[in-house]
């Protein structure tokens, strides 16, 4: 009896040591890479955001000064004026695009004719370089001769030109419409692919319950997908808060900071006003937040499980 | 007569359901593809009529010569730097570095998904959450470390010195997406097929790995089209032998100002190459969704 | 012992010399980092300086919108083996500031009066250190469409001043000639050169002192020009689109022929008048000083581009011959022909090949004599950034124009506190 219990722990532990073996096998390539390219640039930047830091300033050196350059940021009104913007922005983009990727998913997974095809052009925004996805909404939106506002008067929608980019509420809408153009295809995509990995008999004995269309929706589909759909939410977050590409081309945060996120306040410390210490120490909040964030929402998903 | 009146108007139901429905893929598609029509509608108008109110959604005269421009009639031509020459270099390397990138980051990111997900690592998810926390720091913040370092090494201006720094931009959404996937499939089928004899690492080649079909293909294409797309770091880590072809679209298209007509041409060009594979990866990636493997 | 002291001074020496006669021959290889607009006149004159000198030259073209964060990446982390770096004039305070160039007083030793002297002044720091070799220049000028002037029944010849502006605006608007009277850039960047900065500078309006203090929140010259922006923006006058676009984007607006004035660029300017791709306009398009306040006659910002050498090059003798040859008299004229760019060479104002194939070169040059650089402050850019949303809200009719100058002046001080 004894022996049967030792020969089993044996084994147990025998199998974990494989396991850790193979672990650290399976590891060692993305810890090598994350060493190199994003572990020593994240250490390096954060020894920055502990210095006084000016390119202006190169006679002052490159001291320790502490805290200094977080104090900074945390009682610089402008700081929290993108504090304030990126709250906005990131709810209503990502509540936008992931509602708009599951529909979107939802109505792709339905069989019909030319499904193929819609599916393949769905992925254009995706394809586009941000380079020229950036230009193209600035051409598009342009507010003497932009095709929005072209075609928006043709349909008797709107009867004088709009200065899209020059009112505070609407620039930051339009940035947040032309992101969505270009992220919801890839959201969509990871959503389609989880769809399609549920298994038809689910949806066959709830059509035998005489469940409706909305109840299946809510009690069989989404709970399948949900590890997607937490995925999908916590990069979408992510991605949002860092955003900076498509508002540098679209506004420079104008007008009047209404869609100067913190990305863009990063920006402005670094290379506007060359401190990279404020500049560095402004990006380690912001990924706190970040890392704040995908914890909570790590906690939303598992608590109801 | 009660069950007639029902069936008439369940049917009815059904055809405005089917009205709906393709008017909903209708608006979908309008709304997708309308921005890239009128860029290429951009590209081959002359800005006389770019300049127009309303705008003509239809040019009625067509010109190529911004695309002859980029392909043969900037005056950039070096010797052996001809704006061509120029251009299929910036081909050629956005496709090295995009293939080698997508490579490095499938292999790696995998591994280290099965790791996370399938071998019992305490703290796995916490492992997965500074994985990903690494990538959470913005570019502009991260980008002059990465100057240095690869200035200390010599990589400036080289495949790997850009392939490398993508690798770490890409790697932990790669992980991250794989992670959720394969958390997503049914630990029954590889239990089963370990009963059968199999090695963890067995099982998760023969059945996780061929069921993840979809997901692959997705983060195969992730990776592919964002390398292929990224602008800023390509900007700041190549010279002259290995600039991609975002950034040698900018080079051309902004000469005095922003040249919406030749952007437009630029962002058509470059956009060729990443809507091809876009559209070949899609294919793929039905082919897999309908072979159906995970059935249950 | 001491004979293999002697032998190792006389080795020494012997490489030193070596060495020195070595340096004198130019060799090796220069790489330059400039933007695309180059291009022409690097496509023909880098060969030749490479059959010449024997020096390989490598050239990075940077479109215009990244030149700043490339420049200043690779600047701030060690300067990435370039050796020329081209330095804008809006970009050149904070670079110089970085000091990561060379000075470089002895390329202009001698010479100072073949250069067009602002442009010299503004390149040089504090110390009298020259850091930036002259390459163009150009100047933020005031174009007029005759044709809708003349269905105004206004007389350009008139136009002298701002108030003979506003009138001029008044008619066009009273005759529908044209359905504004100007369209000015009001977003940032364009806001401060081709906007507000230099219409407030032409009404005689002082910004700061020497020693970066405000001086605009008293001025009653930058009031009357902020003024400008605020009636003309109730009357009509000016397009409230402007707070969407670019000073490229007023080019193509301008160039469709429904607004009466421009304030651009020497090269938007040039394109208004000839290219007529950009512009339906170019038989009505003609040049103008920019109106003064009538206690001089004109006034306005002017531009500038430099070649500077990087202190970490290690072939600052090539680099130096390279920019010599590259900013010659004849490259100079051929880049003013092919790329729309003032000279800095004082002697090609009067150039005649230039003036022949160049409409309205002469007064675009003369505009060169009327204007001065941007406040040399190393917060300037930020600083325009808010005077860029000050001018908007001045348009919306969000403020007035003494609300606006009086909030700008309030969150001047803070960056300015910021910045110390």
């Amino acid at each position: 009896m004894t022996l049967r219990i030792r020969e089993k722990r044996h084994s147990m532990s025998h199998i974990k040591r494989e396991n850790l073996r193979l672990a650290i096998i399976m590891l060692a390539p993305i810890f090598v890479i994350l060493m190199a390219v994003s572990v020593y640039p994240l250490i390096r930047s954060f020894d920055i955001s502990l210095r006084l830091y000016n390119l202006t300033k190169p006679g002052l050196g490159t001291p320790y000064i502490g805290l200094e350059n977080y104090r900074f940021v945390l009682t610089d009104a402008r700081f929290w004026q993108s504090v304030k913007v990126t709250a906005v922005f990131v709810v209503i983009s990502v509540t936008f695009v992931i509602v708009l990727s599951t529909a979107i998913a939802l109505l792709l997974n339905c069989e019909f004719r030319g499904r193929g095809i819609v599916r393949a052009l769905m992925l254009v925004p995706w394809a586009i370089p941000n380079v020229a996805n950036g230009l193209m909404w600035l051409w598009i939106l342009n507010p003497s001769y932009g095709a929005l506002n072209g075609l928006l008067s043709q349909l008797g929608l709107i009867d004088h030109y709009i200065v899209w980019l020059g009112d505070k509420r609407l620039a930051l809408i339009m940035v947040i419409l032309a992101e969505a153009w270009k992220e919801t295809p890839f959201i969509m995509l990871m959503i389609l692919a989880a769809l399609q990995s549920i298994p038809k008999e689910m949806y066959e004995a709830a059509q035998v319950d005489g469940s409706r269309y909305f109840q299946t929706l809510f009690k069989i589909t989404l709970p399948m997908i949900r590890p997607t759909l937490f995925v999908a939410i916590t990069l979408r977050t992510i991605w949002a808060i860092k955003s900076f590409d498509l508002i540098y081309t679209l506004t420079s945060g104008g007008p009047d900071n209404a869609t100067s996120t913190i990305g863009y306040y990063t920006y402005l410390r670094s290379f506007i006003s060359m401190n990279l210490g404020r500049g560095s120490a402004a990006a380690w909040l912001m990924t706190l937040v970040m890392i704040g964030l995908t914890v909570l929402y790590q906690r939303a998903l598992y608590m109801e499980e | 007569m009660n069950l007639a009146k029902k069936s008439t108007k369940v049917r009815l139901s059904k055809a405005v359901k089917k009205v709906l429905f393709w008017l909903a893929i209708l608006f979908l598609l309008f709304c997708v593809l309308a921005p890239f029509y009128w860029m290429v509608v951009s590209s081959i108008s002359y800005q006389a009529e770019l300049a127009l109110r309303p705008p003509h959604w239809f040019p009625e005269e067509v010109t190529f010569s911004r695309y002859q421009q980029i392909f043969e009639g900037f005056r950039t031509g070096f010797a052996d730097n001809s704006p061509a020459a120029k251009f299929t270099r910036g081909l050629s390397n956005s496709f090295t570095v995009a293939g080698l990138t997508t490579l490095i980051c499938m292999v790696a990111g995998c591994m280290a998904a099965f790791a996370l997900t399938r071998l019992g690592i305490p703290h796995g998810r916490t492992l997965m959450m500074i994985i990903l926390g690494s990538q959470m720091l913005p570019a502009i913040v991260i980008i002059i470390p990465i100057n240095l370092l690869l200035q200390k090494y010599h990589m400036i201006d080289t495949i790997q010195g850009l392939v490398l720094p993508y690798c770490g931009l890409m790697l932990p959404t790669v992980t991250w997406i794989m992670y959720g996937y394969f958390l997503s499939i049914p630990r029954e089928m590889e239990e089963a097929a370990m009963i059968d004899g199999c090695t963890k690492l067995q099982s998760f080649l023969k059945v996780v790995l061929p069921v993840s079909g979809p997901g692959l293909v997705a983060v195969t294409a992730y990776t592919f089209l964002y390398s292929w797309n990224e602008f800023f770091m390509a900007l700041t880590l190549t010279q002259t032998n290995t600039k991609t072809i975002t950034v040698t679209i900018t080079e051309f298209a902004s000469l005095f100002g922003t040249d919406y007509g030749l952007l437009a041409t630029g962002g058509v060009i470059g956009s060729i190459p990443p809507l091809i594979v876009a559209f070949l990866l899609q294919r793929y990636l039905v082919a897999g969704l309908t072979a159906g493997s995970v059935k249950g | 012992m001491k004979k293999s002291i002697a032998l190792l001074i006389v080795l020494v020496a012997i490489a030193a010399l070596f060495n020195t006669a070595f340096a004198k021959e130019l060799s090796g290889e220069v790489r330059v980092l400039v933007r695309p607009d180059e291009g022409a006149v690097f496509e023909k004159y880098v060969p030749l300086f490479e059959a010449e000198s024997g020096v390989k030259v490598v050239v990075d073209f940077v479109s215009w919108a990244d030149i700043t964060s490339k420049t200043l990446t690779t600047l701030a982390s060690g300067g990435g083996g370039y050796d020329v770096v081209m330095i804008p004039s809006a970009d050149a305070t904070k670079l110089m500031a970085g000091g990561w160039f060379e000075p470089i007083n002895d390329m202009i030793a001698g010479e100072e009066d073949l250069w067009l002297k602002t442009v010299v002044d503004f390149y040089s720091d504090t110390d009298g250190n020259l850091l930036g070799f002259p390459w163009y220049s150009g100047a933020s000028h005031w174009i007029y469409n005759k044709a809708i002037l003349d269905k105004a029944g206004v007389d350009p010849a008139g136009l002298k001043t701002w108030d003979d502006i506003t009138a001029a605006c008044a008619k066009v608007k009273e005759t529908q000639a044209g359905d504004f009277c100007l369209t000015p850039s009001i977003k940032y960047p364009g806001n401060f050169y081709y906007g507000w900065g230099s219409i407030t500078k032409a009404h005689g309006g002082k910004l700061f002192d020497d020693e970066a203090n405000i001086l605009f929140d008293q001025d009653p010259a930058t009031l009357k020009a902020t003024k400008f922006y605020e009636d003309g923006a109730k009357l009509g006058y000016l397009n409230p689109a402007g707070i969407g676009l670019s000073d490229y984007e007023t080019l193509i607006e301008y160039g469709t022929g429904k607004t009466a004035f421009m304030l651009n660029s020497t090269w938007s300017a040039t394109q208004s008048m000839t290219n007529k791709e950009l512009s339906s306009v170019t038989e009505d398009s003609f040049a103008m000083l920019v109106p003064g306040n009538g206690e001089f006659l004109s006034d306005t910002y002017l531009y500038a581009g430099a070649f500077g050498i990087l202190k970490s090059s290690e072939n600052k003798d090539a680099a130096k011959a390279f920019i010599k040859f590259i900013t010659s008299d004849d490259a100079q004229k051929d880049h003013a022909l092919y790329g729309g760019n003032l000279p800095t060479r004082v002697a090609l104002f009067t150039d005649e090949d230039i003036a022949k194939s160049w409409k309205g070169y002469d007064v675009l040059s003369d505009q060169l004599n009327y204007g001065g650089f941007a406040p040399k402050i190393e917060w300037f850019d930020e600083w325009r950034m808010v005077a860029a949303t000050a001018i908007q809200n001045v348009v919306k009719g969000e403020m007035t124009a003494e609300d606006a100058l009086a909030w700008l002046a309030k969150e001047t001080e803070q960056i300015k506190a910021d910045a110390e």
